[in-house]
């Protein structure tokens, strides 16, 4: 007997959007105390689907068909105060950003114990809240009851949320992408969290998320969506290892595979080489270190990866090295010349040599210019003739696999993907010997994230470059970098080819990231990836 | 914000203030000299009524013949030590006619203010909660439309239907002369004055928080912690005084101490259009008879007010928002 | 452009501008004489004795003086703004662009012109220089820059930020093409909205100046109408009433044509109006 039954759910989109419906024909089910995955990239309409449950939907966005089955009930024939009677007390949502999800002005106590209130509970309150906040693992839970928000992790406010949700002991909790926002360590605590909350209390879970180790992680069911439809569904184990449809298999071909490559080691000159480079910040009184005596050495041809999570500093030490940030200490040294000491004028020669691809593809073009003027930029500020930068950049964008009637185009016309292929192009330009980029897939879907690491693979092999690749995720440092360097909170704490080091990490920094990767003990099975038909057609470049 | 915290912040303010206040004074000094002529006649006046005794005077008393930074020396210790100068129209010290005037124009603005701020958020907490509906656009056009009307011109509208068509409240003074009247029938005869030019202030800035309250609250209710409020089940009235309107008067309370200095700008003009003694007027007359340095002894005052007012607005800022960390 | 056709009150807005810009432009042609001349018998209700609005106590006709009151309120609004929005963006992108100490002491210094009341300084300034054109100009700007800078701060400290600046620095590009191709045309948005509704706050500071007899002697004005009808408002109300229209009208379209131009280039938080 099914907890929640959802049949045939189709949700109208307001006029003018991608498609008709936001969700068509949806339907799954939910059984006591199992954990469904709801997998999907972004668009594919997962989180319409989790908040039409709790008759959350956005303005603008109507039910057109479809039932919602809940303790014997249709949630959506209910009217406002039955369906208001519910929310928090049998069914319980937590959110993907919890930065913002927590009012501001509120202490966690009085939050928590709004759920009770509105419930008719309230004189619980007191004696429930230390109680859930120790439940949820909170240390010193007394304290972090008198706290405002402000105060608290991002982690540490998933909590509080969760313990909101689990207050009046929901049948169901929903979980829209709660992790996505979380550092990778973070994740993995709340994912273990939410399995013990399945075991202990034996409630039911709808987890939406787009990332397939997470799926197997914790799902004990998946249903995969894509355009709005559940293209597959079925046990974790059939999905995961067996998957049937074929944006299944392309999604699960487009994971990173952990298994780390082992190159053999070539003695190539030293490109770059980083000593004791130091680089604080003043906060208010306090300074604190963004880079502490960070030592490191690149060598010619070799793609080296920087690993670490949000605030270890990885980004910040890649923009002393482009001159984007001035480093306190240390030298950078390029090819024999010390970068730290050079002055704007004597950095411009160097600008030919080093170049950046940049995380946001939404954020990292000029929203009012051409596609071809920002790639012929650099070369003209160079003095390379107009014509010669504009024809230059035909030849560039053939490179990156987009079609030449990109360079009139701006770039709200263009998907993430393709914009991030247009900054590899702006980068590529200059020629460059060493490429540093700064998460460039972090931001992206999980498929076109693959395109765009084969990208950068091929680029790399055909023009002899160097990269510098920056990221929070070991799976794609796995997957494409030959030696791995951990950051931690500024300190450069593990070195190493990458294979050595995830075979045997030597510091438990590095230990405790390589347990947090989740769905570790599964590996992806091996698939043939959907050939594009073309290299240029627009259905297959993302 | 603990106890230790607020004495410091509360210090590193008043120190912040006294440094304006001074730069202010200085910012005086530099108009009185920056005036084409000589700074004594600038003060005394083109008005032909001053004497050469008088300017004389005055050239020793700001030392005019001394190097500048003297005279700026002299002058901001008289200032700081009370001495505002001398009205040479009215033959008494400055600061003697300031003092006198002063209540008058708080009890006026104050009025206003305390009218402004109840009408203008009730109305843009009803239009926001509204909103699309004929109340919000009703709401929104009025608004609109006291925006966009000069606060002189509202006045004397007012005096027009309320005076002289209708004949039911005074169009200027602030009591009833000739009669003495104590007790609730002077607070009577009183509010009947003040209602007229408390309305012409304060409609204008009821239209500016209402606008302000009405974006501010359609702001906040797209907030996540607003989805997180109704994700619980809290009713909507709830999550609307709770979570959206707690919110949106954070900025509420920080525009109106920007539009402090207005409020008392504003009050020169009403104070014209309805003969209100305060210190409004008193700039006014000043004007009139070239009395620069009662003017500028008014503009001194203003300022110190808007200075003292901002400071109020910060500390109930800090109060309210808990992010606020007085490092 | 076309998102702000479609907001009807920008576009009523923009109609009753061109409606007054046109007044002001034919004033001469409506009203062949000065407006400070006699043209008949003082006191004249309107539509009486070919007066369309009246005369004033001196025989004037209000509604000349209404036409060519509108072209000293149209230019002094404008002026005044173009000048205070070049002191304001100047100082503003310095502070933005260059942060550090030249960021702090921008700062102190427009927070010292915004704690002074702005309409007290205003009148301080003109009286101390004596009513003209150019003095009421400057003084206007002087009070209206302060929430420019703010803004264009503001703008430019977000976009240098913003990856696309930081790829133009990677690039080698110069400092000068970072902020005139780069910084600027992205901060513009804001920059045009705010100006709109600056031309309509000049105004309404001109007319409440002219209104305390602050005004150029030698040119008409709608508050200095108001300012000479208040003394008379019981014998005739017509000289008070439809100067006071007129700003309103102006202002109001001045208001009407900002938000249209802020909805248009803030589509997001223009759906939810």
């Amino acid at each position: 007997m099914s907890l929640l039954n959802v049949e045939n759910l189709t949700i109208a989109l307001p006029p003018g959007g991608e498609r008709p419906d936001a969700i068509s024909g949806v339907g799954f089910t939910l059984d006591p105390g199992e954990i469904l995955c709801l997998v999907g990239e972004s668009g594919s309409g997962k989180s319409v689907a989790a908040s039409a449950i709790m008759g959350l939907l956005p303005p603008g966005l109507a039910v057109r068909a479809g039932t919602i089955g809940f303790e014997g009930r249709d949630l959506l024939r209910l009217r406002p105060a039955e369906l208001r009677a519910l929310r928090g007390s049998r069914i319980g949502m937590i959110f993907q950003e919890p930065m913002t999800a927590l009012n501001p002005l509120m202490r966690v106590e009085d939050q928590i114990a709004e759920v009770l209130e509105v419930h008719g509970r309230g004189a619980e309150a007191r004696s429930r809240v230390t109680a859930l906040l120790a439940a949820v693992n909170l240390p010193d839970p007394a304290a972090i009851a008198r706290a405002y928000p402000h105060r608290l992790s991002g982690g540490q406010r998933q909590r509080v949320m969760i313990a909101m949700a689990l207050a009046l002991e929901p049948a169901i909790i929903i979980a829209d992408e709660p992790t996505t926002a979380l550092d990778v360590t973070t994740q993995m605590q709340i994912l273990r969290l939410v399995r013990d909350i399945q075991q202990r209390r034996g409630t039911a879970v709808l987890f939406i998320t787009h990332d397939f180790g997470v799926v197997a992680e914790i799902a004990d069911r998946v249903a995969v969506m894509q355009h709005g439809r559940i293209v597959e569904e079925g046990a974790a184990g059939a999905v995961l290892n067996a998957p049937q449809h074929p944006y299944t298999r392309a999604l699960i071909a487009a994971v990173p595979h952990r298994a780390a490559r082992s190159r053999p080691a070539k003695e190539r000159r030293k490109l770059l080489e980083l000593v004791g480079v130091d680089k604080s910040y003043a906060r208010g009184r306090q300074h604190f270190k963004a880079v502490d005596d960070a030592h490191l050495t690149i060598r010619q041809g070799e793609t080296f990866g920087l690993v670490g999570e949000s605030g270890s500093g990885k980004s910040t030490l890649a923009r002393c090295v482009v001159n984007l940030v001035k480093p306190d200490g240390g030298d950078i040294r390029f090819d024999d010349t010390n970068l730290r000491l050079l002055s704007r004028r004597s950095w411009k020669p160097f600008r030919k040599r080093i170049q950046m691809v940049f995380q946001d593809p939404f954020a990292s073009l000029n929203p009012r210019r051409r596609v071809g003027d920002i790639i012929a930029d650099g070369p003209i500020a160079h003095g390379v003739p107009r014509a010669q930068a504009h024809g230059e950049a035909r030849d560039l964008l053939r490179l990156v696999q987009l079609d030449a009637g990109a360079l009139d185009r701006y770039p709200h016309e263009f998907s993430g993907g393709q914009r991030q292929r247009v900054g590899i192009a702006r980068a590529l330009a200059m020629r460059p010997e060493l490429l540093i980029a700064d998460e460039p897939v972090s931001a992206l879907d999980v498929s076109v994230q693959a395109q765009i690491l084969a990208l950068l693979q091929d680029l790399k092999d055909r023009l002899g470059l160097t990269m510098l690749f920056i990221t929070h995720d070991l799976r794609v440092a796995a997957q494409i970098c030959d030696r791995i360097a951990v950051m931690q909170k500024g300190i450069i704490v593990e070195e190493g080819p990458t294979a050595e080091v995830f075979a045997a990490p030597r510091h438990a920094y590095t230990g405790m990231l390589l347990d947090s990767i989740p769905g570790r003990g599964w590996t992806p099975p091996e698939m043939e990836r959907l050939a594009p038909s073309s290299p240029t057609s627009p259905a297959n470049t993302a | 914000m603990g106890g230790r915290k607020l004495a410091r912040f509360l210090a590193q303010r008043i120190v912040k203030m006294v440094l304006v206040v001074l730069a202010i004074i200085v910012v005086n000094f530099l108009l009185i000299h920056a005036a084409p002529g000589d700074p004594a006649s600038v003060i005394a006046g083109q008005s032909g009524a001053a004497d050469a005794k008088f300017i004389a005077q005055l050239r020793q008393q700001f030392g005019l013949d001394r190097p500048l930074y003297e005279q700026l020396w002299i002058y901001v210790s008289g200032v700081v030590t009370g001495d505002l100068g001398i009205s040479h129209r009215q033959q008494r010290t400055v600061a003697s006619l300031i003092l006198e005037r002063l209540p008058a124009t708080l009890l006026l603005t104050g009025a206003a203010f305390a009218f402004a701020i109840a009408s203008g958020v009730t109305l843009g907490a009803m239009a926001a909660r509204r909103v699309g509906t004929l109340t919000d656009s009703l709401i929104t056009v009025l608004a609109l439309g006291f925006y966009a009307t000069p606060i002189f011109w509202v006045g004397l509208m007012l005096v027009l239907v309320f005076s002289v068509w209708l004949n039911w409240l005074p169009s200027f003074g602030m009591a009833t002369i000739g009669v003495e009247l104590h007790g609730m029938a002077a607070l009577v005869d009183g509010a009947r004055y003040l209602i007229l030019p408390a309305l012409t202030l304060g409609l204008f800035y009821t239209a500016v928080y209402a606008r302000l309250t009405r974006a501010s609250m359609l702001e906040v209710a797209m907030l996540d912690f607003v989805k997180t409020a109704r994700a619980k089940g809290a009713p909507e009235g709830r999550i609307l005084r709770r979570h959206i309107l707690r919110n949106a008067l954070l900025s509420v309370v920080t525009f109106a101490g920007i539009q402090a200095g207005q409020l008392i700008g504003g009050s020169i003009l009403v104070e014209t259009v309805f003969a209100w003694p305060g210190i409004g007027r008193l700039a006014f007359d000043a004007l009139l008879a070239r009395d620069y340095q009662l003017l500028l002894g008014v503009f001194l005052c203003t300022s110190v007010l808007v200075v003292l007012f901002n400071l109020v607005t910060d500390l109930l800022y800090a109060w309210i928002d808990p992010r606020v960390e007085a490092t | 452009m076309s998102a702000f056709l479609r907001n009807r009150g920008a576009v009523v807005g923009l109609v009753v501008l061109l409606l007054v810009a046109i007044l002001a432009a034919t004033a001469g042609i409506l009203f062949p004489f000065s407006p400070w001349d006699m043209q008949g018998a003082p006191f004249m209700r309107p539509g009486e004795m070919g007066f369309l609005l009246g005369s004033d106590s001196l025989g004037r006709d209000v509604a000349a003086g209404i036409a060519y009151g509108a072209r000293v309120s149209l230019l002094i609004g404008t002026v005044s703004t173009i000048v205070a929005l070049a002191i304001g963006v100047t100082l503003g992108a310095l502070a933005g662009y260059a942060g550090g100490v030249v960021d702090d002491a921008v700062m102190r210094f427009t927070e010292l012109f915004q704690t002074v009341p702005s309409f007290v300084l205003a009148v301080v300034l003109v009286a101390i220089f004596t009513p003209n054109l150019t003095s009421i100009v400057i003084a206007i700007a002087i009070v209206s820059w302060p929430p420019v800078t703010r803004v264009v701060r503001a703008e430019f400290l977000s976009l240098r930020e913003r990856e696309f600046v930081q790829a133009a620095e990677v690039l080698g590009r110069s400092r000068a093409a970072i902020i005139f191709a780069e910084i600027l045309p992205n901060a513009l948005s804001p920059i045009i909205v705010l100006a709109s509704l600056m031309v309509a706050s000049a105004v309404l500071l001109e007319s409440a100046l002219s209104f305390l007899g602050l005004g150029d002697p030698n040119l008409i004005s709608w508050g200095f109408l108001i300012g000479a009808g208040r003394s008379v408002i019981r014998l005739a109300w017509w000289m008070s009433v439809f100067p006071g229209l007129a700003i309103f009208l102006t202002v109001l379209a001045l208001n009407l044509v900002g938000e249209g131009l802020s909805d248009a280039l803030n589509p997001r938080l223009a759906r939810r109006r």
